[in-house]
């Protein structure tokens, strides 16, 4: 299966530097025509299409719903390792020693390795997101002690 | 042995940065980020503006305790992404690519929850940046050069 590439604008130059870079690496490129019929089967490696074209391109599934802020989303990664522990017994029942993926309280991937959990809950959502992902049955890990001083100054800021 | 400059003019004391290529689940996506090396950090930090973009994932439970100066402890979620060096300064045969590394997550403090370890984003004034912490830095040998304001690796 090809894999995408949007661009937001028809940005000539960027498309060209782009499809240069990638044929240098020996990747088979296709550019969508404007008004082309998305979705046609074909043997690129990479499709590079604008972005109205892409929603409706073949195995890329649209996003079902717009992002949340990284506030919402790490409030949503909380829930979702809470909401696992109460959809565990059902798991057990279905999956045990699989891994699934969840967002938002939902199922929205199940395999056998984690990455390919993950993978099936982006499709499933038509856009990257960091996932929670368990291996049904797995004990929970203690966490790791980093001594790790967080707070630390990284850099200073001088404001006037 | 080639020498690479700090970076300057962002904060009042030069530092030494690269940059890197965070890709998620699959090779799907990857973004190329500045990033920082802080011999500080114990792991690893990634902005998760920056794993949320390429499609990283938290396995069961897996945290990390951290403390802050005031003495509280934060469980902060670690992640699974690939990282690789992508600096052409860098010599070709030391970008090695860190597969299914564990990093810490950590949200840029101009979010509402934000928390200090986005520091660098902060200072920095613009993108986010990685903190590559000791995980990855045991992979070379570095050489900080602070009165020529510069490095090297090997």
């Amino acid at each position: 299966m090809a894999h995408w590439i949007r661009l937001v604008d028809d940005n000539q130059r960027t498309r060209a530097a782009m499809r240069r870079l990638l044929e240098r690496h020996g990747l088979r490129v296709r550019e969508a025509a404007p008004g082309a019929a998305a979705g046609d089967a074909d043997e690129a490696d990479v499709v590079i299409v604008e972005e109205e074209q892409a929603a409706s391109a073949a195995g890329e599934p649209q996003a079902r719903e717009p992002a949340p802020n990284d506030h919402e989303w790490m409030q949503s990664l909380m829930a979702d390792d809470e909401a696992y522990e109460r959809m565990l017994p059902e798991l057990l029942q279905r999956y045990e020693g699989q891994y699934v993926a969840l967002y938002r309280g939902e199922l929205i991937g199940v395999a056998k390795t984690a990455k390919q959990a993950a993978l099936r809950g982006i499709e499933a959502l038509g856009r990257p997101e960091a996932l929670f992902v368990a291996r049904v049955g797995e004990p929970r890990p203690e966490p790791l002690e980093l001594g790790m001083w967080i707070g630390a100054p990284r850099q200073v800021v001088i404001e006037e | 042995m080639s020498w690479v400059p700090y970076r300057q003019g962002v904060t009042p004391v030069p530092h030494p940065s690269t940059y890197v290529r965070v890709t998620g689940v699959g090779g799907l996506v990857s973004a190329r980020v500045r990033a920082v090396l802080d011999t500080g950090a114990t792991v690893t930090v990634i902005p998760t503006a920056i794993l949320r973009s390429v499609g990283a994932y938290q396995l069961t439970g897996r945290t990390a305790r951290c403390r802050g100066y005031d003495g509280a402890t934060a469980l902060l979620p670690l992640f699974e992404v690939d990282l690789a060096v992508d600096d052409p300064r860098w010599p070709d045969d030391l970008r090695v690519r860190f597969e299914r590394l564990l990093v810490l997550g950590v949200t840029a403090p101009s979010q509402p929850d934000g928390d200090s370890a986005g520091a660098s984003s902060r200072a920095s004034g613009s993108a986010p940046e990685v903190l590559i912490g000791l995980d990855v830095l045991a992979a070379w040998r570095l050489h900080l050069d602070g009165p020529q304001s510069r490095y090297s690796v090997e």
